[in-house]
């Protein structure tokens, strides 16, 4: 029965296949065919191309801009940083000696905002001269503008700074 | 491709093609839909002619032809439906003598899927083995088993009289 209708599809397929169309110059048409198939598949790559960067050039911009700080944003608070005058404070005052030996006390207003103390002590006429050195030749009293190669560093307690004593 | 090689071509396609299009037109069950298939399986081989050439062009042909037809692509955008033609409807008894049978067997045949109807071809028109008709299918033997039994299954439901039609006969 099975091989029966085998032989039933095997004849009709075989006389079905007789009928089949008679067809010319199949070549120049699958040519024109293949042809056409190259240009649509240039036309949709340029397509997807194109498409591609419209699509990622405003989401590459986007990345990069965002790797910067963002704009300032007024705070209510007001401005974060306000430029003030530098205030001197107790902690460092700048001694300056003066010639009659004030007491350096911490309390005592300080000098001028942004003026840099004088570490080094000068030499005021009513410090003891120095030593007379060489009877001999009483003309080279010493150098009394020469301090001492350490400065005298203020310290806090704001004790005036000793003069140097002059070189014999 | 130059002069000698489109002519050797064109040699090709001019011998082979009435054999190449009774396949398509048994594939497809339609004249027009035949010859847009041997056409686009034709488009397909061209750009691999100078690889295919000295090897076996009508096979590379014919598998083209038959993926071609069974394809996804393909049956999305050909699907259609196979109008019955009146020759095609359901038939009566014949005292002619077979041809009764045979008509009702080639309406059966259009109510095939593509891919039962690939196989069928392959198998009993061109009488290939199970492994062959696989290989060229791109499918494993089983699914060449199951879809013969299939189609040979829904080929006996849709003639259920053929029994009797022969009988008669």
């Amino acid at each position: 029965m099975t091989e029966h209708f085998e032989n039933l599809i095997r004849s009709t397929l075989t006389d079905l296949a007789e009928e089949a169309p008679i067809v010319h110059d199949q070549l120049s048409r699958a040519e024109r065919r293949v042809r056409n198939r190259r240009r649509a598949t240039v036309t949709v790559g340029a397509a997807s191309t194109l498409a591609a960067i419209l699509i990622a050039t405003p989401i590459a911009l986007a990345a990069t801009g965002s790797d910067e700080p963002p704009p300032a944003v007024p705070s209510p608070a007001g401005p974060a940083v306000v430029p003030s005058p530098a205030v001197p404070t107790p902690s460092a005052p700048t001694a300056v000696p003066s010639p009659g030996g004030a007491d350096a006390n911490p309390s005592s207003p300080p000098g001028p905002p942004g003026v840099p103390g004088q570490p080094t002590v000068k030499p005021s006429p009513s410090s003891p001269p120095g030593d007379p050195g060489n009877p001999a030749n009483p003309g080279n009293p010493g150098n009394p503008g020469a301090p001492g190669a350490p400065a005298v560093v203020p310290s806090p307690s704001g004790a005036p700074g000793v003069p140097g004593r002059p070189k014999s | 491709m130059d002069e000698d090689e489109r002519a050797r071509l064109a040699e090709f396609v001019g011998s082979r093609t009435p054999a190449l299009m009774r396949v398509a037109y048994l594939l497809t069950g339609d004249r027009n839909a035949a010859e847009d298939l041997f056409q686009s399986a034709l488009a397909r081989t061209i750009p691999k002619w100078g690889t295919i050439r000295h090897a076996d062009p009508e096979g590379y042909l014919r598998v083209v032809m038959y993926r071609e037809q069974i394809s996804w692509w393909r049956r999305l955008r050909r699907w259609r439906e196979i109008p019955l033609k009146p020759a095609d409807e359901p038939v009566g008894g014949d005292p002619s003598g077979g041809s009764d049978v045979r008509l009702a067997m080639r309406a059966a045949l259009r109510h095939l899927p593509p891919t039962q109807r690939a196989v069928v071809v392959l198998r009993y028109y061109e009488d290939l083995p199970e492994a062959r008709v696989a290989e060229l299918l791109g499918c494993s033997v089983g699914t060449v088993r199951s879809r013969t039994h299939r189609a040979v299954q829904r080929l006996r439901d849709l003639l259920p009289d053929v029994d009797r039609l022969e009988v008669r006969r």
